[in-house]
């Protein structure tokens, strides 16, 4: 109890020193920099509407920072705008825009550096080169922003957010656009994406390696140049995510390379060239997802194993699953096939007779990608059908022995 | 040209009483007209129609085109006995099938997209390109059929490399392609078998529909040559062009076979 109230006291008196800063363009003397200086610990600093060119503010100390009426701070000096290296630094209701291009410096919009419990939350990010960088920060809460950028190149465009050696990190509904990477993890612990819209960026909607335990839900990715990848990480969960229109060769909408003991369920693979495209990835169960109007829904290299497809929809799919091995060490059972032709006469629901849901043609492409020019011929059709009738080609083991009748989710 | 107008006249009017066309037309409309009812996005309906146009052109043109000239060739006969040209006669017979058949499919097909046009939103490039491929397609199997008619004074015969020329362009090609971008897949051959797909109009046809879908983009390396190098409406028009040399080929060739030919059964 005394420790309790020690502890009010405390809270109760750091308050009530706290100060509140008010800066305005009015005043020349008075810029966000020397308010910075001024301050100490646990002071609100409070920047009202108004255009402020101002970058490299370094912020040693607990600061709450808060831009009323959307002020804007232009960063067309050179270098980052904030850079955090305190603890507990909140940062609020921002414009931040220009940080510029550079091959040598990560020129950032917010910098959080070594720092702990830090907030950014319903800031504007425009035509940054990289948005928010966090670098060995944890227990940080990224929430509401938009980001905004014009990148033309993938090498000349930074990341929207960038988290390095991070963890216990929240991103939560932010918008990101046209930058390199939407959302870049690399080595971050225990993170969690949550309701994000990435859409349009030059290389990835996410970009994730290396980033154990973390979890991503209720996000959707859209018309990224190659959707998103998660590489080199151990039990990722992926729930409830939308990857959507990642057209073109070379085109993923989720891309695994040697994953292991992960979830992906829920989520929707809408409209890309290839639906989930997996490499040297391993245990993973793959559930409850719907896969529409892919290229290929499933493309599972031979190196992937002991990986589980159930309850899963598979409709409208150009290939329903496509590998290059005549082996197969993964289970397909109980899954919808849009393009299963069997029955059901015991009406349990499950068709009668196995599915094969690699078609001679795609082993062909597979081999060959040259043999994609006949695609939606007759003769392609008229080798499909021959196969489905008498296997031969086709990994004889990959299959699904219960598709279901009707669709699952 | 007095007396072509005439023999292009009487061959229509032939045509047009005869079941058969009554019949293609009906087909036409019927499947139009079903694919309307089950799917209300109008770019959908004609690239289904697209598909079902490239099977169903070639086989009429071609089977009903040599059974038509075939039934007509006593008469021709007959009338080459008359003082005739012989440009107007064959001309005649091949203005008056092309009308038939054209028309036919025009009409089928025409008068549903005409009435869907507006309520299903029809993109009209696409239909443009729809339309003038199936015209296309049309000019090339009857080139052929008459190619067929006039090169083999045998009616079977003809018959017989009509079936083998729907299957050569149908299967046996592609097959040809497969066999040929295995045993070449050690080397660059992309624009190689890019030209070989080109020359088949079945192919043609295929790939002007591929190009309007977003599954262009499945075909990879060549069909972005396709779409990168040229945008898609002007590799569409290089591919209708194609098309229409394809359709000129073989008009022109079985006119001078039919020119030169002495008749004599």
């Amino acid at each position: 109890m005394l420790r309790f109230l020690v502890f009010i006291l405390f809270l109760v008196s750091s308050f009530l020193s706290a100060k509140i800063i008010k800066i305005n363009t009015g005043n020349e003397q008075n810029t966000i920099a020397s308010a910075i200086k001024n301050a100490s610990d646990y002071d609100t600093i409070i920047v009202s509407r108004g255009r402020y060119t101002e970058s490299n503010l370094i912020i040693s100390k607990k600061l709450r920072m808060i831009g009323v009426n959307d002020p804007v701070i232009d960063a067309a000096k050179g270098g980052s705008i904030f850079h955090v290296r305190s603890s507990g630094v909140t940062i609020r209701g921002f414009v931040l825009i220009n940080t510029t291009v550079s091959y040598t410096v990560e020129n950032s919009a917010i910098k959080i550096e070594n720092a702990d419990s830090c907030r950014i939350e319903n800031n504007q990010f425009k035509n940054n080169f990289f948005g928010i960088y966090l670098l060995g920060a944890a227990n940080c809460l990224i929430k509401g922003n938009r980001f905004v950028s014009y990148g033309k190149s993938e090498a000349g465009s930074g990341n929207g957010i960038h988290l390095w050696k991070c963890r216990n990190i929240t991103i939560e509904g932010n918008r990101i656009q046209g930058h390199r990477d939407g959302i870049y993890l690399e080595f971050a612990q225990n993170c969690l994406v949550k309701d994000n819209y990435s859409s349009d960026n030059r290389r990835y909607g996410m970009h994730f390696m290396f980033s154990n335990s973390c979890t991503y839900e209720h996000n959707t990715f859209t018309g990224n140049s190659a959707g998103v990848a998660v590489m080199f990480t151990r039990y990722v969960n992926m729930h409830n995510n939308r990857f959507e229109n990642n057209w073109g060769t070379g085109s993923y909408g989720l891309l695994l390379k040697e994953i292991y003991n992960s979830t992906i369920s829920g989520n929707t693979f809408n409209n890309n060239s290839v639906g989930l495209y997996s490499e040297g990835s391993n245990k993973i169960i793959i559930e409850n997802n719907i896969f529409i109007k892919n290229g290929w829904a499933v493309r599972l290299m031979a190196n992937s194993m002991d990986n589980v497809f159930r309850n899963n929809d598979f409709l409208m799919n150009t290939f329903e699953i496509s590998t290059n091995s005549t082996q197969n060490f993964n289970n397909f059972d109980d899954n919808y096939w849009s393009q299963y032709k069997g029955y059901d006469l015991n009406k349990d629901g499950k068709g009668d007779i196995p599915h094969h849901p690699v078609s001679l043609y795609s082993i062909l492409v597979e081999k060959n990608s040259t043999a994609l020019l006949l695609l939606r011929s007759f003769l392609v059709e008229i080798l499909n059908y021959s196969e489905k009738v008498f296997p031969i080609l086709t990994p004889e083991k990959l299959v699904d022995n219960s598709p279901s009748m009707s669709r699952i989710n | 040209m007095n007396t072509l107008y005439k023999i292009t006249g009487y061959e229509l009017r032939n045509l047009t009483r005869s079941k058969w066309t009554v019949l293609f037309t009906a087909i036409y409309f019927i499947i139009c007209e079903s694919l309307f009812l089950l799917e209300d996005q109008g770019a959908k309906v004609v690239l289904s129609l697209f598909n079902f146009i490239l099977l169903f052109i070639p086989v009429i043109s071609l089977f009903f085109g040599i059974t038509f000239i075939n039934n007509e060739k006593p008469f021709i006969e007959l009338l080459l006995s008359q003082p005739v040209r012989r440009r107007d006669i064959f001309n005649g017979l091949y203005i008056s099938l092309s009308l038939a058949l054209t028309a036919t499919m025009l009409i089928g097909v025409g008068l549903p997209l005409a009435f869907h046009f507006h309520s299903s939103k029809i993109p009209s490039d696409l239909l443009l390109i729809f339309l003038g491929s199936s015209i296309l397609m049309n000019q090339v199997f009857i080139g052929i059929a008459f190619f067929g008619a006039f090169f083999f004074s045998d009616k079977s015969k003809g018959l017989i490399f009509v079936i083998g020329f729907w299957l050569f362009t149908f299967i046996l090609y592609d097959m040809g392609i497969l066999v040929l971008s295995y045993i070449l897949k050690d080397y660059p051959i992309e624009k190689l078998m890019m030209i070989l797909t080109v020359t088949n109009p079945v192919d043609v046809g295929r790939i002007l529909i591929l190009l309007q879908f977003d599954v262009a983009a499945l075909m990879g390396y060549s069909a972005a040559i396709y779409q990168m190098t040229f945008g898609n409406i002007f590799s569409s028009a290089i591919l209708l062009a194609i098309l229409f040399v394809w359709s000129f080929i073989p008009y022109y060739i079985s006119k001078t076979l039919f020119r030169n030919s002495d008749f004599i059964i």
